[in-house]
């Protein structure tokens, strides 16, 4: 009798379900089935990070189009959008970097990169990952048509200005600033000294860096060596150059930037 | 018995929940995600609208994903650089249902340049000759485009204005274009080799193209070469600038009325010349210093992301009164002109296609005067003109357009009957004559990619005019075979005709049996490029037929005909502003043929000798350096070989007037002395406040203080050659320029 009441039960319960609540059925299962937009973003970021390592191009590209979907769950949106412009950042610079005459193939994925990260702060106004990725973006275009450097910088400045405000302490915000202090002609306002300042202060916030978010970008402990050598090699400090290079490496073992490009680069350099 | 009831609520349940799951079934979307040419796109994004769902595509642009979002559902593939592809499915559980998309690409990768020859650029892209820093940044520009063109192999130096002789071509036979428009008269202080500087500010334009031979079939009416200028579109901040030098005030806006919509460019500019020419310490041959004035303005209307309405205007004016030595005058010509043009264009991407229109109206009118001769030319040219383009598959780009043009030159006043003697007591005859001509071309080209390293440029265009009624067709063909990532090959043919302009057809003064001057371009080129090093070699050859020439009887006929042959070299050296030092030198070697008649006396003869404008060697090196903190300076150094002038070794007294003809030496048989000059330049910009900028600048003008001469004048008699040298000797120019961004 009881097994006639479980069976009754579930033989009521189960059409009433089914007639009542279709589509509560439905989304339900269809959540289960449509990859979620935070584990996109991760596997994107898995991706990326690999595809930057190994130099492979295919391998970013596909991460940014996981980015693309992942922008279509509204409650990640802006990370999503985010994440997508970092991935266009990136392929721009492997682009101008490793792979001659595609400089409109870059100029296309820096202007997609604009365009998701005032998508971005148009979501969150607040993002300083975004206003400080923004300015590096910028930067990059500026580099690649100096003409522009008279519009676009103020639009550069004004962006870093927005993440500092923001997130004085934000590692990559620190290091945004110092790139641009870096790279900034003197008469433009930029101040190598500045830079190097900038970039010890950002390793120093990257090592103490606990994101709260899972999804809140964790780039750049590695690259703010890179940087730092970089700063070393203007200055002709060969050797402070290579010990933080391979502090990158310490950190990154198959960070591509400083194992193909910067090391080997010293490398030559001082074997002429 | 209860056992069979609970087997049937179960059953009943089981049914239920089967139905349950059946539901919840997935469709599968798969597929392949291809280019127009059907060659897969790998890593391109597919995706269910408005979901997560979707998968990246594979090297073999195929995807496949499972989805619970059924009933109809809308399909995107994205790809940076392309437009999104969007298919409507209607997905059913357990369905498996297949798409291709197909993405068309946004940019033009095979744009006109990558396979035209003889198209010369200073920047990355080959399809913008000169920026507007290009130009303000050449010392001896004078912050002129044209004379920033003329550093260009193949562009000869005459003298020391703004005149583009191409390849042994005369200034005629260059077309020059603002936004699909004819610039008719684009020059300020017009005279026989074109003018002393052009009229469109350098910073009211985005890119010029200059190509000097092997041009594509979309552009038509021309012999030798096409300038191709770019208006600047829509402002992207608010702008105002102030320049004050020498012998000029400027003053220019940009504003983002709407920002991204609606934006305004205006400027204005005023030169007078007196004050230059006094602080240097020439200029005394002037009666009234040159002066010009002009105003612009520039309105974009962006109403969808590819929608463009743009209207372009610009004014200006020109004066001067200047001494001239005639053999039969010796007093002052005077000159006053206006040129107005307007410029309203179209442009969208409608169904894949870009689209381009304009209608423009070019106004001018002038007084020149000089002893007897009075006249007073006016004309008015009107153009409508249509582009469209569009991939035919990513290996294929079709282009085909239109365009009607119609001009119309008055000529009043008084002119001498004999046409060298300027004397205010000789004879005259009153003209009030009026001439319209219309002509209507249109052409058809296909952008080909065979192969992976070769491109492939093919068309044909064909014009009408209305005076001639005949039809010219020039058929052309260009290629460029990449043999290497970092050098190439071109090789170009074709046809162009030039038809003679509506005065020429006057059934008195004229020959209204013209037909169109014809030209052929065969030319061979090989360019290589190493990161900041780009150099160029061009072989060419241009035989002429149908040229119109002086003929005693019939006023012109086509009898005229020649042939020019050469060799242009180029060497580039990075760029401003990105490397320490940049610039390029140009050098050109010309030998150029001509029919050309022979005064002796009374009589005419012809004979085929060197054309007016036989450069042999032209050599122009431009040198730019950023020195320290926000100066720069440059140095342009010109090199030409004299032009062929035709030597007068006698005279015979005319039948009336006591006046005398000359009689002629062998046409082109001696040269003017070789043009040098060196020009120097330099520039302090120093930024202020909240992103302003603040320019300091200096130029010296003929360094080496070279006394060119330019031609030569014979007293009334021609018993005397006097030579006539340049107006332009050392001199410095200096101002400044405030930028105020906002």
């Amino acid at each position: 009798m009881r097994h006639l009441l479980l069976l009754l039960a579930l033989g009521l319960f189960l059409p009433a379900a089914c007639l009542a609540q279709p589509a509560a059925h439905l989304s339900t299962a269809a959540a289960r089935l449509s990859p979620a937009a935070d584990s996109l973003i991760a596997a994107g970021r898995a991706d990326l990070r690999a595809g930057m390592n190994q130099g492979d191009l295919d391998l970013m590209v596909a991460a940014r189009a996981a980015f693309e979907r992942a922008a279509a769950d509204a409650t990640h949106a802006a990370w999503a959008r985010y994440y997508a412009a970092l991935a266009d950042f990136r392929i721009a610079n492997h682009l101008l970097t490793r792979e001659e005459g595609s400089k409109d193939r870059a100029s296309a994925h820096l202007e997609s990169a604009v365009e998701s990260l005032k998508e971005v702060v148009r979501l969150d106004a607040e993002s300083a990952e975004a206003w400080a990725l923004l300015n590096s973006v910028y930067g990059r275009q500026i580099s690649l048509s100096p003409m522009k450097g008279m519009l676009l910088g103020r639009r550069s400045k004004r962006a870093l200005q927005m993440a500092g405000r923001l997130a004085p302490d934000n590692p990559r915000v620190v290091l945004a600033a110092a790139v641009s202090d870096f790279s900034t002609p003197g008469m433009w306002g930029g101040d190598k000294e500045r830079a190097m300042e900038g970039f010890r202060r950002a390793a120093e916030l990257f090592a103490v860096e606990e994101p709260a978010d899972p999804l809140q970008p964790v780039w750049g402990h590695d690259e703010v060596y890179a940087w730092i050598g970089l700063a070393h090699l203007d200055r002709d400090e060969r050797e402070q150059a290579r010990a933080a290079f391979e502090k990158a490496l310490e950190i990154e073992p198959d960070f591509g930037w400083v194992r193909y490009a910067l090391l080997p680069g010293l490398d030559e350099a001082a074997a002429e | 018995m209860t056992s069979r009831v609970s087997w049937l609520f179960a059953l009943l349940g089981g049914a239920c929940f089967a139905a349950a799951v059946h539901a919840q079934d997935p469709a599968v979307v798969q597929g392949q995600v291809v280019d127009g040419a059907g060659e897969p796109v790998a890593f391109a994004n597919v995706q269910i609208a408005g979901t997560t769902d979707g998968a990246a595509t594979g090297r073999d642009g195929r995807f496949r994903f499972a989805t619970r979002h059924l009933e109809k559902r809308e399909i995107v593939a994205s790809f940076i650089g392309c437009e999104p592809a969007r298919r409507t499915l209607r997905l059913a559980p357990g369905d498996t249902a297949s798409v291709r998309l197909v993405l068309r690409r946004v940019l033009i990768e095979l744009g006109e340049t990558a396979v035209t020859a003889s198209t010369w650029s200073t920047g990355e892209r080959e399809d913008v000759t000169l920026s507007p820093l290009d130009v303000v940044t050449t010392a001896g520009a004078a912050a002129d485009i044209f004379r920033a063109v003329k550093t260009f192999p193949g562009a000869a130096m005459v003298d020391d204005g703004a005149g583009l002789f191409v390849r042994g071509g005369d200034v005629s036979e260059t077309l020059i274009l603002l936004d699909q428009a004819t610039v008719v008269h684009p020059y300020r202080h017009e005279s026989p080799t074109g003018g002393v500087f052009g009229t469109i500010p350098p910073f009211m334009v985005k890119g010029t193209v200059f190509s000097t031979g092997g041009f594509p079939a979309r552009y038509g009416n021309t012999l030798s070469a096409v300038l191709a200028m770019e208006s600047q579109d829509l402002p992207e901040q608010s702008r105002s600038t102030l320049n004050l030098g020498l012998a000029a005030l400027s003053l220019g806006v940009d504003s983002p009325v709407v920002p991204d919509a609606l934006g305004l460019r205006l400027s204005g500019n005023l030169s007078l010349t007196d004050l230059l020419f006094r602080v240097n310490g020439h200029g005394g041959a002037f009666e009234t210093y040159p002066r010009s004035h002009d105003g612009n303005l520039n309105l974009v209307y962006r109403y969808s992301p590819a929608g463009r309405l743009k209207l372009f205007s610009f004014v200006t004016g020109d004066r001067l009164g200047v001494r001239i030595d005639e053999p039969s005058f010796d007093g002052f010509y005077r000159n006053r002109t206006a040129s107005r043009l307007h410029n309203l264009q179209w442009r969208d991407i409608l169904g894949g296609w870009l689209i381009r229109t304009s209608a423009s109206l070019n106004s001018y009118s002038a007084r020149r005067r000089l002893g007897s001769l009075d006249l007073e030319p006016a004309d008015l040219t009107t153009k409508l003109r249509a582009d469209l383009e569009g991939g035919l598959g990513d290996r294929a780009w079709l282009r085909f357009g239109g365009e009607m043009e119609r001009m119309d030159n008055r000529f009043r006043g008084t002119l001498p009957r004999r046409g060298d003697i300027f004397d205010p007591e000789a004879e005259v005859f009153e003209l009030d004559h009026a001439f319209a001509a219309r002509r209507t071309g249109g052409y058809v080209e296909v952008d080909l990619k065979p192969a992976h390293a070769v491109a492939v440029n093919a068309g044909v265009r064909a014009d009408h005019h209305d005076l001639a009624r005949r039809l010219a067709v020039d058929p052309r063909l260009s290629a460029r075979w990449s043999f290497t990532r970092r050098t190439d090959l071109r090789l170009a043919w074709g046809v162009y005709h030039q038809f003679p302009s509506p005065m020429e057809y006057d059934p008195v003064s004229g020959n209204p049996e013209l037909g169109p001057q014809r030209a052929q371009h065969w030319i061979a080129g090989l360019t290589h490029e190493r990161r900041e090093l780009m150099m160029r070699v061009e072989a060419y050859h241009k035989p002429y037929r149908g040229l119109v020439l002086h003929d005693p009887r019939l006023n012109y006929t086509n009898g005229g005909r020649g042939r020019a042959s050469g060799l242009d070299l180029f060497v580039k050296r990075g760029g401003f502003l990105r490397t320490r030092v940049s610039g390029w030198a140009a050098y050109s070697l010309l030998r150029s043929r001509r029919l050309q008649p022979r005064h002796l006396g009374r009589e005419v003869t012809y004979e085929e000798a060197p054309s007016p404008f036989d450069i042999t060697h032209n050599l122009t090196v431009v040198a730019k350096a950023l020195l320290a903190g926000g100066l720069s300076g440059g140095l342009t150094l010109r090199h030409a070989t004299g032009r062929p002038v035709t030597p007068v070794t006698g005279a015979v007294p005319a039948e009336v007037g006591g006046y005398y003809l000359p009689v002629q030496g062998p046409v082109g048989s001696e040269r003017l002395p070789a043009f040098q000059r060196l020009d120097g330049s330099l520039s302090y910009l120093r930024p202020f406040g909240e992103g302003h900028q603040a320019v300091l600048y200096l130029a010296a003008s003929n360094l080496l203080d070279r006394d060119n001469v330019l031609d030569y004048d014979y007293s009334l008699d021609y018993a005397e050659r006097r030579p006539r040298t340049t107006r332009f000797r050392r001199s410095v120019y200096f101002g400044a320029m405030l930028t105020f961004n906002r």
